[in-house]
């Protein structure tokens, strides 16, 4: 389906990288409220993807409708060519998705350490039964997941705090705890709820660059809902914009913040 | 001071101790104790079961729930009923597990979808619906009269006294029952069911299934609500509706909060609590029982919001802070030097230190010795 607003560059880059997110179509009612009218997504493996539109756009709802907690009446989604929409949430994680939120949302009776662990879930063995008859190779198994998650801590600068409650920490450092929390069930694509929400500005160059650093060395594909125009001018390979439920354009963020559509959307349109 | 959560609170080395210690304890003491006292503490270990499979479905899944008592009453009854018609006790066991835990399960099915007040509000309905039935069903349950049941009496090869012998069995099987409740909340469950508590939104996405996990937590609890009825029947050879009262599910709840959610040490507290505070209560003024409980219950609240047990780690935690406070303040700054010089060889460095400097205060207590 091909939108008159929608104008992407299709043959900008030479060597078009393979799509991994494609979104088509998909349209999400509550009730009588539209709030997503045939939205089309397309994000690339290895891509920093930027999403951006004004409050009430339907960012978030469209976060939600990839990560499976909303179900739209039409249109479809699919990663890396399997149907999310016809998984369960929860298998979503294993088919390499994986999230944060706006507020993080951690367990404060368990450590910094503990609270990454869980983003294993999906990379860990199941089956109870094995660690039964296997004893030795679970133990080593847990070892190494252990490990993996300090030195994802490390990485991100949290290997000093990993035995704290995340509650005792600054905002900054509550929301790089989750973000290692979703880096540790290996994602394909990385959803990222506005990470620079509520973060003065030297935190959010930091964290512009912990971002840059995932996709790098982890070859993790990002997408992004973000306010901060600064942060997604400096970090994003490709930008979308929604504005009331629908699609307005997409393109390099240079690009699309001389788009007339998009000046209009943010502050209305000249007389 | 309180932000440090180490995983192993208690060093490994004196856990065994402690529990090595407890046991030996445990072992001689119905050799030595009346038949009164042993049935109090056989009876602690039986709703310390109960309130351990409460533990597991509200302390670690976060679903609260005001119907173990009605899953109380299933296995109690279960047990009974199964033990007056000649079963083998294993079966009548099996049975007293398996039997609420279904029940469990199948009450789970509509209650997985709510959560927080809204699920309490449901499972409140549980012993609302138990206790009628218990007393109209009087051709199995024997009605409001409740059932005495011929269970639990020692075999004559044992050579131990009725009370002795429901003393040992209930305590091994609870101790077992408890150190699976222990185990099955550790490590990738655990952590699946800390974050179930936290957000079910954000347990979703990490790719746990909820459903199944609030499920099967319901059921395993109701299973450990079950098998405390039987252990209950075990030793005390009788049910009625009385048992299984609506209050019960209330005052388990509350028992679980004072001993300590999260805690395996805690359910064990809170059927302390559970089994002996009232009866202290009652020594002390038996018209004015409720208000002296309930001012317990709040005091333990005011003062120690994570329960006893979680009181008891928090101390642990800051032992070495609480035994430097200690030393500053006990031995009296004005303690004439001479004293200390003749106790001990150890002390004549501080007579060079003089003063109060850190170094002597610490190293005169000797609970803090160890740093």
């Amino acid at each position: 389906m091909v939108l008159p607003a929608l104008s992407v560059p299709a043959d900008a880059q030479p060597p078009p990288r393979p799509e991994l997110l494609a979104v088509r179509g998909v349209s999400l009612r509550f009730g009588g409220l539209a709030v997503l009218s045939t939205v089309d997504l397309t994000v690339r493996a290895g891509e920093i993807h930027g999403l951006v539109g004004p409050n009430g756009a339907g960012k978030t709802s469209l976060f939600n409708c990839i990560s499976g907690l909303y179900r739209p009446q039409a249109g479809s989604i699919n990663l890396d060519g399997a149907d999310l929409l016809r998984c369960p949430p929860h298998r979503l994680a294993g088919l390499g998705l994986a999230r944060t939120f706006q507020h993080p949302i951690l367990d404060q009776h368990t450590s910094v350490l503990e609270n990454v662990l869980t983003g294993t879930y999906t990379c860990q063995d199941s089956a109870a039964v094995g660690r039964v008859f296997h004893p030795r190779s679970a133990l080593r198994e847990k070892d190494r997941r252990r490990q993996k998650a300090r030195a994802l801590l490390a990485y991100s600068g949290l290997i000093d705090v990993e035995d704290q409650s995340p509650g005792t920490l600054p905002h900054a450092e509550q929301k790089r705890v989750e973000l290692v929390r979703a880096l540790l069930a290996e994602p394909k694509l990385l959803l990222l709820d506005e990470p620079a929400g509520g973060l003065v500005h030297s935190e959010v160059d930091e964290l512009g660059e912990l971002i840059r650093r995932i996709r790098d060395d982890h070859g993790v594909t990002v997408l992004l809902v973000e306010h901060h125009m600064g942060l997604i001018s400096s970090i994003t390979d490709h930008v979308h914009v929604l504005a009331e439920g629908r699609n307005v354009t997409a393109g390099t963020a240079a690009e699309v913040q001389r788009h007339p559509a998009v000046i209009e959307s943010y502050l209305g349109s000249a007389p | 001071m309180n932000a440090r959560i180490r995983q192993p609170t208690v060093p490994w080395l004196v856990r065994v101790a402690a529990v090595v210690v407890a046991l030996a304890v445990l072992v001689i003491l119905p050799q030595q104790s009346t038949p009164y006292d042993n049935l109090q503490i056989t009876l602690v270990a039986a709703w310390a079961v109960v309130i351990a499979g409460l533990n597991l479905l509200t302390g670690y899944a976060g679903q609260i729930s005001l119907g173990q008592a009605a899953f109380f009453g299933i296995g109690a009854y279960t047990t009974a009923i199964t033990a007056l018609h000649g079963w083998p006790v294993v079966l009548s066991f099996a049975l007293a597990f398996l039997l609420p835990a279904t029940v469990g399960a199948l009450v789970a099915i509509p209650a997985v979808r709510l959560r927080g007040h809204a699920l309490a509000m449901i499972t409140i309905s549980l012993p609302l619906v138990a206790v009628p039935l218990a007393k109209r069903l009087d051709g199995l349950t024997g009605g409001s009269q409740g059932l005495t049941t011929p269970i639990g009496s020692a075999p004559t090869w044992s050579g131990l006294a009725d009370d002795q012998w429901a003393y040992y069995v209930v305590l091994t099987v609870a101790a077992a029952l408890l150190a699976l409740a222990h185990v099955a909340v550790r490590g990738r469950t655990g952590r699946a069911l800390s974050l179930i508590r936290t957000s079910e939104v954000a347990a979703v996405t990490t790719g746990i299934p909820v459903r199944r996990y609030k499920m099967v937590v319901f059921a395993l609890a109701s299973g450990y609500g079950g098998a405390g009825g039987f252990l209950y029947v075990y030793c005390v050879r009788f049910v009625s509706p009385e048992s299984l009262d609506f209050l019960l599910g209330i005052t388990l709840l509350c028992s679980l909060v004072v001993g300590g959610l999260r805690s395996s040490a805690g359910s064990v507290v809170a059927a302390c609590f559970y089994v002996y505070v009232p009866n202290l209560v009652g020594d002390i003024n038996p018209e004015k029982s409720s208000l002296i409980y309930g001012a317990v219950l709040l005091l333990v609240l005011l003062f120690a919001p994570a329960g006893i047990a979680g009181a008891a780690r928090g101390l642990w935690r800051r032992r070495k802070l609480l035994a430097r406070k200690l030393a500053t303040s006990w031995p009296a700054p004005s303690t004439p030097t001479g004293y200390l010089a003749v106790a001990g060889s150890t002390e004549t460095s501080q007579e060079e230190n003089g003063g109060l400097t850190p170094t002597r205060s610490t190293a005169s207590n000797p609970s803090s010795k160890t740093r």
